[in-house]
């Protein structure tokens, strides 16, 4: 099996390359924990001077990539390392209380996070860490109720909306699902992942209403994601093939979806021919032809819904 | 009704969908072989989304995009499975009750398999069948061509082939990435066919 690996090696890498890659991990919140852990533990081994105080960072990393990988006890390792140079630190508690989670000492982690919450009740990080146990542990009413009142105090995290929108779709409550996103798009009003993903819920609840306002947010997130993404064009063309069969729509609504049809029909056209030419460029000559099947079936399937919708 | 046979095919890109998205809950479809008559045999899997999991638009497109897909491959969509972020219970979400209701109308062995982890930190493979109108668990439904399947998904997580795995997520993401998995195929096999040798020269001794 020489050779097949498609991993990554940190031994082939510079110090500058692995400290730029955990760096970009840690901002973006990427959690890939064997990929992370392989090369954080190589850079702690042989690096450790380079890297100087930001080894405690790769620490914390480390931490959280082998409570992923299930290795509590070497995350037990990097903690009390953390914990002799960082004693009485806030954030050093909540690693206390997510190894508790880990292994499966729930009790004793919610006591924690309810004690340093009475200490501090602005802790926004210490009401997540508790809301999240709530919610992986099936305790959905709790994790809810805690959210919206952290929500009340602060109102304009992302995060926290987002995860309150997710654990409403889990559990069927579009409408509730739908103020989340409607509360997102009035904080951020130009990110289009927001209006897409408020279109999809819009059409996911249904009826002729709801589908023009789906239609609406697809439009604004296609012009917003400067008529870039596959989502926000392939939405519109699913949603206006929906509103044309509908009875209820007036006739002005589906002319403009007839039109708004033909629009994203150009645009995805192009996208799937530059795709079909990066692919046969990047692939083996000899399999040309089928490299390119996965394209030319999505192609087909949009057509024939494009071709259905007719004025 | 006939009895269900996994092929690796399958089985490995279901598994590795959910190694590579470990936190996040999955879901996909199984593709049978119309050829084969003696049993339901699965010879392939399409994993589907990681993410946004009880959302319609795209959801729909991806169907019919594996629907045309399989007319002109002969084949046809079988299963459904889900791996829920959170355990919330040991059967099949009602999302995945209502897909597995529509996929009867088309072929009405359809089956779903809910695949969660256990108390026991065991990841189990929970197929579920419908029979006097409601969903139950089928211990007996899941089969397997090749027994030695397990070892080579291990074998090929441990090399991160699962990072390789493109879903329909991946492919709406960037239209290049192939959803059908093509070039992870062969990989797949060639592990296969060494596994099962494997094992096949061992019991020879």
């Amino acid at each position: 099996m020489e050779g097949l690996s498609s991993s990554t090696e940190p031994s082939d890498m510079s110090f500058a390359e692995l400290r730029k890659s955990l760096r970009k991990f840690r901002e973006n919140g990427t959690r890939n924990a064997q990929l992370s852990y392989k090369l954080g533990k190589y850079a702690c081994d042989n690096f450790s001077g380079k890297l100087g105080n930001e080894v405690w960072d790769v620490y914390e990393q480390m931490f959280f990539a082998c409570i992923d990988l299930g290795i509590n006890d070497v995350a037990l390792s990097y903690l009390r390392q953390i914990k002799e140079q960082f004693p009485e630190s806030k954030r050093v508690y909540r690693l206390i209380g997510i190894l508790h989670e880990a292994d499966g000492e729930l009790a004793e982690a919610e006591e924690l996070y309810k004690e340093m919450l009475q200490e501090n009740p602005g802790d926004a990080a210490m009401s997540k860490r508790l809301i999240s146990m709530y919610k992986c542990n099936g305790k959905t009413v709790e994790a809810v109720k805690m959210l919206v009142s952290y929500l009340e105090t602060y109102k304009c995290d992302h995060e926290s909306w987002l995860e309150l929108a997710e654990i409403y779709l889990s559990e069927y409550e579009y409408e509730k699902a739908a103020f989340c996103y409607e509360e997102l798009i009035l904080i951020s009003p130009s990110n289009y992942l927001y209006h897409q993903r408020y279109a999809e819920v819009r059409f996911t609840i249904g009826g002729a209403d709801n589908f023009l306002i789906s239609k609406m947010h697809y439009c604004q997130a296609a012009r917003l994601s400067g008529n870039s993404s596959n989502r926000a064009l392939l939405g519109l063309v699913t949603v206006c093939e929906t509103l044309k069969g509908l009875k209820g729509v007036t006739a002005e609504d589906k002319v403009s979806c007839f039109k708004l049809v033909q629009w994203a029909k150009e645009k995805l056209t192009v996208k799937y021919e530059k795709s079909k030419v990066e692919v046969s460029d990047t692939g083996p000559k000899k399999n040309s032809p089928k490299l390119t099947d996965h394209i030319d079936s999505g192609l087909e399937t949009v057509c024939a819904i494009l071709d259905s919708v007719k004025l | 009704m006939r009895d269900i046979v996994f092929s690796s095919l399958a089985l490995t890109k279901m598994m590795l969908h959910s190694y590579k998205y470990p936190h996040m809950p999955v879901n996909g479809v199984f593709l049978m072989d119309c050829d084969v008559e003696k049993e339901i045999y699965i010879s392939d899997c399409v994993p589907l989304f990681h993410q946004g999991i009880s959302l319609k638009p795209m959801f729909q497109l991806a169907m019919r995009t594996v629907e045309d897909y399989c007319e002109r491959n002969n084949l046809a969509i079988a299963g459904y499975y889900e791996s829920p972020d959170i355990v919330k219970s040991a059967s099949p979400s009602l999302f995945a009750e209502k897909v597995g209701e529509k996929l009867r109308e088309h072929f009405k062995d359809a089956f779903l398999l809910h695949n969660i982890w256990q108390e026991n930190s065991k990841f189990a493979l929970r197929p579920f069948i419908k029979e006097s109108g409601k969903w139950s668990y089928s211990a007996n439904t899941l089969n397997f061509e090749n027994e030695n399947v397990f070892k080579t998904v291990a074998e090929l997580q441990k090399k991160n082939f699962g990072l390789e795995l493109q879903d329909y997520d991946c492919y709406l993401d960037n239209f290049t990435n192939d959803w059908t998995n093509r070039s992870l195929q062969e990989v797949i096999m060639l592990v296969d066919a060494q596994t099962e040798h494997r094992d096949q020269s061992i019991k020879a001794k």
